[in-house]
C-alpha cells in the first residue's frame, strides 16, 4: 500500500481530495492534517510515500513546512492561487494541482507520480524552497524546530548566523536553532543593509553590533549588544564599512 | 496655443483708448503748441495710426520669437520699430505742410519726445501681450493638468474598489466542487450566495456612497460564503448601532477591511478566531473598528501594516485625509480603527 498524507486547512478541500483518493485501491489516506504544525508531526510519525500539499495554511505554509523536514516525502502541491509560488513550480518542472482540481486532472497527477515519470529531484525541490523563502509572505521570518516545537523567528531577531557543517546556526536572544541551509542562502536573501556577511562562516545583523575592535593582523572583533564577539575577516571589514558608510 | 489679445471682451475698450488717445494728442497740439486744427489733426491721426499698427505688428511677431529670449527681443523690436514709426510720420507730415515753417519747427523739436512716445507705446503693446499668452498658456495648461488628475484619480478609485481576491474565488469555487460531491442542496445554495456577492461587487464599483445598511448586507453575503469554508474555526461578531444604519459611506470599505482581519485571523493564528466589528457614532464622525486574534510569532507583511494601504491611498482620493485609519495592537488583538466624516459634496 502506498501511505499519503494529505494537508490543507479548509475541511470542503480535504473531503474532495478524500474523494478522489478513495477510487484509487492502493493507496492508503493515513492522516488528515489542517495545519503545517500537525503535518510535520504526522510525517515524522507515519514516513508517507507522498503527500498533498495546500500552501496557504495557518502561521506556517507549504513551503515552510517542507524545510522544517529531513526528509522530504514527495509532494504533489495543490493551490487555489499564488502567482508567485506557481511561478516557482513552472520554473523547476515541479507538478502542481490549481483548485478546484477536477477528478481527471488528480488521477492523472498520481498516475504520473506512481510510474515515477515526474519524481521530483531534491535539488528541484530545494530550488522551489529557496526562490520561495525569497518570496514577500516568507521573506521576514525564518521557520525553525526546537525537538518538537516550531518556532517562527522575525528576521530583526537574528542577531547573528554562523555556519555549522552541513546546516547553519541561527542565532537569537533566546538561543540558537539549526536550520538546514547555506550562508549563501542567507547572504543573498536577507537584506544587505540590515545582514553583512563579516566573515566565511558568519552574517551579522548590522544594529546588533556594539564596537569593532581590531584582532590580530588585518582581522577584527565585532562586540554584539550582548557581548558576544564575533570575527570579522579583512574583506567583511570592507563590507561593514561600506554598509555603515564609514 | 497663444491667444491674440484681441478677443471680442478686449476689442472695444482698446478702440476706445485709442481714439481718446488720439482726440488728446490733437487737442494738446492745437492749444499748447498753437498748431491749426488742420495741421494739429493730421499730425495725431497719422503719427497715431503708425503707432498703432507697429504696436499690432510687434504683438502678432512675438509668438514667433524663441521663448527664452522674448523680452528683450521685444524691446528690441520696439526700438526699431519706433524709427519707423518717427520716419513713416515724417514722410506723410512734412509733404502736407511744405512752406509752414511754423510746423517744421515744432516737428522738428518734437522729433524726440515723439520717438519715446513711439518706443514706450509699441513696448508696452508688445509686452502686454508677451504676458497674456503666457499667462494664458499656463492657464491651459494648468487646467490640463487638473482633469488629467480628476481622471487618474477616478480611474485609481475604481481599481483599489475592485479589488477581487482570486484567492478567495478560487477556493470558494472548490468549495462548491466538494459540496456538489457531498451535499448538493448546499452546493446550490453556495452558488447563489456567490453570484450574489459578485453581482453586490460589480454594482458597487460604479456607485459613489452607499448607506451603511447596504454595506453591511453584503458584508453578510461576503461572511456567509466564508462560513461555508470556515465554519469550523470562524465566527465574526457585529455590534452595530441603529441609528447610523442610514449614514452615507464610500462603498467596498468595510467588507476588504473584514476580510482582511478574517485573512490575518486564520492564517495568522491556529485554533478558533472570533472576528468583532463594531460601528458607532462620534459627532460628526462614523467610528468602526475591527478586532482580530493576531499571534505575535507572526511578522505583519513589510510596511503595509496588515494589507492596508491600498485601503489608506483610497481613503486619502476620498478625503484628502492620512488619519482616518489607524491600528493597534493590544495583547493578542490586531485593532483597525477607521473614522469615516460625515459626507459632503
Amino acid at each position: 500500500m502506498i501511505k499519503v498524507i494529505l494537508i490543507d486547512d479548509e475541511p470542503l478541500a480535504c473531503e474532495i481530495i478524500k474523494k478522489y483518493l478513495s477510487h484509487f485501491d492502493d493507496i492508503e489516506l493515513v492522516q488528515v492534517c489542517s495545519d503545517g504544525f500537525e503535518g510535520v508531526k504526522a510525517i515524522q510519525q507515519h514516513q508517507p510515500d507522498l503527500i498533498f500539499l495546500d500552501i496557504q495554511m495557518p502561521k506556517i505554509n507549504g513551503f515552510e513546512m517542507l524545510e522544517l523536514l529531513d526528509t522530504k516525502p514527495s509532494v504533489i502541491f495543490i493551490t487555489a492561487y499564488d502567482s508567485y509560488a506557481i511561478k516557482a513550480f513552472e520554473a523547476n518542472a515541479v507538478d502542481y494541482l490549481l483548485k478546484p482540481v477536477p477528478e481527471e486532472r488528480f488521477r492523472e497527477a498520481v498516475l504520473k507520480w506512481k510510474s515515477k515519470l515526474t519524481p521530483t529531484a531534491p535539488q528541484q525541490m530545494d530550488s522551489v524552497l529557496n526562490t520561495m523563502a525569497a518570496a514577500p509572505v516568507q521573506q521576514n521570518r525564518v521557520v525553525v524546530k526546537t525537538g518538537s516545537k516550531v518556532k517562527i523567528i522575525p528576521v530583526h531577531d537574528i542577531q547573528f548566523i554562523e555556519a555549522d557543517d552541513d546546516f547553519v546556526k541561527i542565532t537569537i536572544s533566546e538561543g540558537a536553532f539549526l536550520k538546514n541551509k547555506t550562508m549563501s542562502f542567507y547572504e543573498q536573501t536577507l537584506d544587505p543593509q540590515q545582514f553583512v556577511r563579516v566573515h566565511r562562516s558568519y552574517i551579522i545583523q548590522i544594529n546588533q553590533i556594539t564596537k569593532i575592535e581590531p584582532y590580530q593582523k588585518e582581522s577584527h572583533l565585532a562586540v554584539l549588544r550582548d557581548g558576544k564577539k564575533i570575527p570579522v575577516s579583512k574583506t567583511g571589514y570592507a563590507k561593514l564599512k561600506q554598509v555603515l558608510g564609514i | 496655443m497663444r491667444v491674440k489679445i484681441s478677443s471680442a471682451t478686449t476689442k472695444l475698450p482698446i478702440l476706445g483708448f485709442i481714439v481718446l488717445w488720439m482726440g488728446f494728442h490733437g487737442w494738446v497740439l492745437y492749444s499748447n503748441y498753437g498748431l491749426s486744427w488742420e495741421s494739429a489733426g493730421w499730425d495725431s491721426v497719422i503719427f497715431n495710426f503708425t503707432l498703432v499698427s507697429a504696436g499690432i505688428l510687434v504683438s502678432y511677431l512675438n509668438r514667433y520669437f524663441p521663448k527664452n529670449g522674448a523680452f528683450q527681443i521685444t524691446v528690441g523690436v520696439s526700438l526699431v520699430l519706433a524709427f519707423f514709426v518717427e520716419w513713416i510720420s515724417e514722410q506723410a507730415l512734412l509733404p502736407l505742410h511744405e512752406g509752414n515753417t511754423s510746423y517744421l519747427n515744432f516737428f522738428n523739436q518734437s522729433e524726440p519726445i515723439r520717438w519715446a512716445i513711439a518706443f514706450l507705446m509699441i513696448t508696452s503693446a508688445g509686452l502686454i501681450n508677451l504676458f497674456y499668452n503666457k499667462w494664458k498658456e499656463e492657464q491651459d495648461l494648468y487646467e490640463r493638468e487638473a482633469s488629467t488628475h480628476v481622471m487618474v484619480k477616478e480611474a485609481e478609485l475604481q481599481k483599489l474598489q475592485l479589488q477581487l481576491q482570486p484567492h478567495f474565488l478560487f477556493n470558494s469555487l472548490n468549495s462548491i466542487n466538494a459540496l456538489i460531491m457531498t451535499q448538493p442542496d448546499k452546493a446550490g445554495k453556495m452558488v447563489q450566495q456567490l453570484s450574489d456577492f459578485l453581482r453586490a461587487t460589480l454594482k458597487r464599483a460604479d456607485e459613489q456612497w452607499i448607506t451603511l445598511a447596504k454595506e453591511i448586507e453584503y458584508l453578510q453575503l461576503y461572511l456567509s460564503i466564508e462560513k461555508v469554508r470556515f465554519g469550523h474555526r470562524l465566527d465574526v461578531r457585529m455590534d452595530l448601532d441603529d441609528q447610523i444604519q442610514l449614514w452615507l459611506i464610500p462603498p467596498l470599505l468595510l467588507q476588504p477591511l473584514v476580510e482582511n482581519a478574517i485573512k490575518f485571523g486564520l492564517y495568522g493564528t491556529t485554533g478558533q478566531v472570533i472576528v468583532h466589528l463594531s460601528t458607532q457614532r462620534a459627532g460628526n464622525s462614523l467610528l468602526v473598528a475591527i478586532t482580530n486574534p493576531f499571534d505575535e510569532d507572526m511578522q505583519p507583511a513589510e510596511g503595509s501594516g496588515f494589507g492596508l494601504s491600498g485601503l489608506r491611498r483610497r481613503l486619502y482620493l476620498l478625503y484628502a485625509r492620512n488619519d482616518l485609519l489607524s491600528t493597534r495592537t493590544e495583547e493578542n488583538k490586531f485593532i483597525v480603527q477607521l473614522t469615516l466624516p460625515e459626507k459632503y459634496d
